[in-house]
């Protein structure tokens, strides 16, 4: 039985859904995206375990069992050289501190002002009955907020009992996979690789930008 | 050098947003503002439509000089940035400026007092399609919380055409404008689009260049027929003889498109030769329905059941002429004869030589033309100058007939192109939203495709279209909506202006009071006549409009006997207009590029308009979200504060003021008007009028959108036709290449009204009528049209705009008229009739027809001595076949069919002011 969980983000209280589905091909991707969120939220004793066992690998390969797509997770361990202060100083000076070489927030590229992309992707969390937690430390336009959305959507995607709605939210995430994900993805990543960061680092974020496309080529189709 | 800085400061910018104009061009023409953090610098034409078809010319640049010189008006001298409370008496010119705050609560005491002591219906607005769809929600959204009164649009401005709702049972067959590319024949017919087309009248040149012949039919040698191949002069008001005539030619010479008429027309459908009336299911059998028709099968020779579901012949061959026997449940033998038959008796009356007698033109022009038509993809170029006709329903049924004989509609280049309505549902769903988001709009079109479902079930025959139709006829009561006329006739005095016989169609066989009370009487208008003779309008709420400069009958009729019995005139605009000048308290809105705002939809440019915030508003400016949220609140507070916070609406239902500021704003779910824009587009994408990805942040990185589709509702369904992405959208395809039937009552393209008004009038059958003379017996006819440097009244007070006109009232005459009154160009002449009189200058001129006067639109009454302007001497007679309603197709729908004032061919006189 699939479920999903969020923590950047909040569900409307009107719109809450407590629904176990079976699994499937769509809670498959759904699970795939939950875990890439995982990844990148800033480190804790849980992902630093499981980073340094080696683990994500297999556990997207665990849930990605249904994906009606190939896709190769590869193979990816943090050293156990790297501290857990190490390993989130290290997440928090590439991704997250200002200036950071590989800015893990949407809004940092492309052209523009970033306060009105963070508006608009606001407005469409707010559009799809979520809302950006206001407990939580990331922002909006963060990674793994945005990874947590594509979560979200394509499990109320599995969810839907009206068809049109099911619809709704299949489009709303080759639309936010078009238009903001891949968007930034491949210059995330090249800014990772180019930074001299960790591995696992490297690794994960050219997974997510190749999982990113594939699974939009297999919304478009 | 200093003068080198001066000149490159002028044009430079900080900001660049895209920006458009919510006006009631109804254009949406995409703009580039670039502003300071001092203001708007500049405008310019964005030009960034795609094209939509390599072979047919693209939409760009969408402009005129209105909107590339609009900037200036956001700080010209009749900018309104204070709340204003009257201070003398009304119309004194005396002003306090005031807070916020008191004039919200004056304006909440007013309407909490008017509602406690006559109830919702005596607040009453004014409808307008000015301002965009922000200003209209906002309006709309509070009076309808409360249960007021919005007066239809449409029944003020008079853009009904009720010729094509008579015809076809919808308002128009407008294609997007880059159709009339793949014309034929294009003929500039009751319109002037070099003046009030600009952004789109280069696909008349491009198709000129592309080999199309272009024909100007119109009494003025207008700009539009300085670019046609063919002048055509006319006399004033006889175009249905002259179309009728045409008409007479294409059956004469056998140039008639018969299967064409066959399928799409109801010539073939038979009627009682005596009677006139169709032969209906009922006469024939017990079981059939009513709106069952028959036609003469000459493949079976028999009597035939018309089919309801298609307008494919299939195997029948209809007959369209001939007399034939039938037997009905009443009586054993009657006569029954063709609609077709019935034209062929009409248009006897109507052959060129006959016909020119009338409208003026040459008997030999008139079959040169007919017969082009009738050989070409031929499209009509025509605004709304003819809905404001007292016939003008004749000469558009006229006009639609010529199309009909010759398969002019729903192919590339034919039809009519005036204008409708594209389908932003997202518009609509948000009235119904009781949430934001996704979900709440799956629940909303989940519901209205039930109620569709549940409506086809009871009639499996009906189209989409129809069934929209009745959809929005089953909402009309509950609604705010009322049909204007029966308030000026029971509340502004018209009923004195419109029961003058000698005004009216000599025809008549009643007065106008009786054919009104018997509509009224028979329950035509049920529950639209609001507020009714019983109940006093108390308080006049006027937004983004400007009925003292509109309104037929000029300041008489509001001035004179509504003012006076109202207690509150509030206008919510962005300049001191006409109207303004006569509030009690004005309450100053923000303008172009200082709010977001989404322009109507519709055909032109079959493109989304939108207009972003580039600056603040000017001083304490607001706009009409804020205004009637703020409103909403204190009308909540002024009623628990004077315990009055239950009360009835006048279908007598229970409703309170508490919780209304909550309701407006739905919790305020929604913080800023760019969250209502956002939502407005993706729903439209939800609802399929606007392809996926439609979004506020994607209007602001493109500034346009095409429609994708029509959509849920009625409005949009009414084009009848797939939406290519790569074609030009042309109306109508639907029935002709689908067969899919028209919503008329007899689901055909209707010539024959069978209604007893029509036959008492002898409009069963079109025909030509002279006007009326409505303003009293003189040997002058005024017209009017919009003129080239204004937007009605929007551009007037526009400093660069001025310079390229005389920059004061006009009334053009004719050189020979002149020069037999004496009169000299710029020379003071007054304009006078049985109704009023009017002082204005003269401009002379050759190219317009003897005997006629031109006063273009738009002028502001206080731009005339003593504040009368030209609408003064019209009297804005209602034409009272109008009257006519829960006759098939003819029953009311918002902006359409209605009696509508009419302001063209008013008969005066014109002498020279000493």
């Amino acid at each position: 039985m699939f479920v999903y969980t969020l923590d950047g983000l909040e569900i409307d209280g009107d719109q809450a859904q407590d629904i176990e589905i079976e699994d499937n091909e769509i809670t498959a991707r759904s699970g795939v995206y939950g875990v890439f969120s995982k990844i990148f939220t800033l480190p804790n004793d849980e992902s630093y375990t499981v980073s340094v066992n080696g683990a994500w690998p297999a556990q997207l390969r665990e849930v990605a069992a249904l994906l009606a797509f190939d896709t190769d997770f590869g193979v990816a361990a943090l050293s156990e050289s790297v501290s857990q202060d190490e390993y989130a100083a290290g997440y928090q000076s590439i991704f997250e501190a200002e200036n950071a070489p590989a800015a893990i927030l949407s809004g940092e590229y492309g052209d523009g002002d970033r306060q009105t992309r963070v508006d608009e992707i606001k407005r469409i969390f707010e559009y799809f009955g979520l809302k950006a937690s206001n407990d939580a430390a990331r922002s909006p336009d963060h990674l793994a907020t945005g990874l947590e959305f594509m979560q979200y959507l394509a499990f109320k995607e599995a969810a839907s009992a009206s068809p049109r709605l099911a619809g709704s939210f299949h489009r709303a995430q080759e639309e936010f996979l078009e238009r903001h994900l891949i968007r930034w993805l491949p210059e995330f990543a090249d800014r990772v690789e180019a930074v001299d960061a960790l591995p696992i680092w490297v690794w994960a974020s050219q997974a997510v930008s190749a999982f990113t496309q594939s699974d939009l080529d297999y919304l478009s189709s | 050098m200093a003068g080198d800085n001066a000149y490159r400061d002028r044009w430079s910018w900080d900001r660049v947003t895209f920006g458009t104009h919510c006006l009631n061009c109804l254009a949406t023409c995409p703009y580039r503002v670039y502003s300071t953090e001092d203001g708007v610098q500049f405008e310019e034409p964005a030009a960034v439509f795609d094209q939509v078809n390599p072979n047919v010319p693209d939409m760009n640049p969408m402009s005129c000089q209105k909107g590339s010189a609009w900037s200036l008006q956001l700080t010209g001298p009749d900018r309104l940035t204070k709340p204003l409370r009257r201070a003398g008496e009304r119309g004194e010119g005396k002003w306090e400026e005031i807070s916020w705050e008191e004039a919200i609560e004056e304006v909440a005491e007013s309407v909490v007092e008017a509602i406690d002591m006559e109830g919702p219906e005596s607040v009453v607005f004014e409808e307008t399609v000015e301002g965009g769809l922000l200003t209209q929600m906002s309006y709309l959204r509070f009076a309808s919380l409360i249960g007021g009164v919005t007066l239809d649009a449409n029944g003020l401005i008079n853009d009904f055409p009720s010729g094509h709702h008579i015809t076809f049972g919808k308002f128009s067959c407008a294609s997007s404008q880059d159709d009339t590319f793949n014309s034929e024949l294009i003929l500039i017919w009751h319109s002037n689009p070099v003046y009030t087309a600009i952004p789109y009248a280069h696909f008349i040149t491009e198709a000129r260049y592309n080999g199309s012949d272009v024909v100007t039919i119109a009494p003025d040698y207008s700009a539009s027929a300085v670019v046609s191949d063919e002048y055509v002069p006319i006399n004033i008001g006889t175009d249905a003889a002259f179309a009728l005539a045409m008409c007479q030619v294409i059956i004469e010479e056998d140039l008639v498109h018969t299967s064409f008429v066959q399928s799409q027309t109801d010539m073939p459908l038979l009627v009682n030769a005596e009677t006139r009336r169709f032969i209906r299911g009922t006469d024939i059998d017990e079981e059939a329905p009513e709106d069952q028709f028959y036609w003469w099968d000459e493949k079976t020779d028999s009597l035939t059941a018309a089919p309801r579901e298609t307008l494919f012949l299939n195997d029948h061959v209809p007959a369209l002429t001939g007399t034939f026997d039938l037997k009905t449940r009443d009586y054993d033998d009657i006569k029954a004869t063709t609609v077709y038959q019935l034209l062929l008796d009409r248009l006897e009356d109507y052959t060129p030589e006959k016909a020119s007698e009338i409208c003026g033109v040459n008997p030999d022009t008139i079959r040169n033309l007919a017969r082009q038509i009738a050989s070409k993809r031929t499209k009509i170029v025509e605004g709304f100058n003819t809905a404001k006709y007292y016939h003008g329903d004749l000469m558009e049924r006229a006009m639609c007939l010529v199309l009909a004989l010759t398969s002019n509609w729903g192919r590339p280049g034919t039809g009519i192109q005036g204008l409708a309505l594209a389908g932003l549902d997202g518009y609509q769903i948000f009235g119904m939203k009781q949430k934001r988001g996704i979900q709440e709009t799956t629940r909303v079109i989940d519901g209205i495709d039930g109620a569709m479902e549940q409506l086809r079930e009871m009639n499996p025959d009906m189209t989409d279209e129809m069934l929209g139709y009745d959809l929005l006829q089953r909402g009309l009561v509950a609604g705010t909506a009322s049909p204007p006329a029966f308030f000026h006739y029971y509340h502004c005095g018209y009923d004195e202006t419109w029961n003058n016989e000698e005004w009216s169609d000599p025809t008549m066989a009643k007065s106008f009071d009786e054919y009104l009370q018997d509509s009224v009487r028979r329950g035509w208008w049920g529950g639209l006549v609001k507020p009714g003779p019983g109940t006093d309008p108390t308080v006049f709420f006027s937004v983004a409009t400007n009925p003292i400069r509109r309104q037929r009958g000029g300041a008489s009729g509001l001035l004179e006997t509504l003012w006076p019995n109202l207690e509150k005139i509030v206008v919510v605009e962005n300049r001191m207009s006409a109207t303004a000048l006569q509030a009690d308290i004005v309450l100053p809105a923000a303008m172009q590029y200082e709010r977001p705002n989404l322009q109507y939809a519709i055909t032109h440019s079959f493109s989304i308009g939108y207009s972003e915030q580039a600056v603040k508003p000017q001083g304490d400016a607001k706009t009409e979200w804020e205004i009637f949220e703020l409103l909403s609140k204190a009308v909540e507070a002024k009623a628990i504060e004077m315990d009055c916070e239950e009360y009835q609406d006048g279908r007598k239902q229970t409703r309170s003021f508490v919780g209304l500021g909550a309701r407006y704003t739905l919790n305020d779910l929604y913080e800023k008007e760019e969250d209502i824009i956002d939502e407005f587009l993706q729903d439209s994408a939800e609802a399929g009028t606007l392809p996926q990805g439609a979004s506020l942040a994607y209007m602001k990185e493109n500034g346009t959108m095409r429609f994708s589709g029509l959509g849920l509702f009625a409005p949009g369904l009414s084009l009848a036709t797939d939406v290519k992405e790569d074609e030009p959208v042309t109306a109508y395809t639907w029935h002709v290449d689908k067969g899919v039937p028209f919503p008329t009552l007899t689901r055909r393209a209707q010539f024959l009204i069978d209604h007893p008004w029509f036959a008492e009038a002898d409009e069963d059958m079109v025909r030509h009528k002279n006007p009326p003379k409505q303003g009293g017996d003189y040997p002058f006819l005024l017209t009017s049209g919009h003129s080239r440097w204004s937007v009605h009244a929007s551009s007037m007070g526009n400093s660069i705009l001025a310079e390229t006109h005389r920059a004061e009232p006009l009334a053009v005459i004719y050189q020979g008229d002149a020069d037999n009154l004496g009169i000299n160009d710029g020379d003071l002449i007054q304009l006078s009739n049985d109704r009023g009189e009017v002082e204005i200058r003269a401009k002379v001129t050759g190219r317009i027809h003897p005997g006629q006067v031109i006063v273009y639109n738009g002028w502001e009454p206080h731009m005339f001595k003593d504040w009368i302007g030209p609408n003064q001497v019209e009297p804005g007679m209602v034409k009272w076949l109008h009257l006519v309603s829960r006759y098939g197709h003819l029953r009311y729908l918002p902006f359409g069919w209605q009696p509508v004032p009419a302001d063209r061919a008013v008969y005066i006189d014109i002498k020279k002011v000493a």
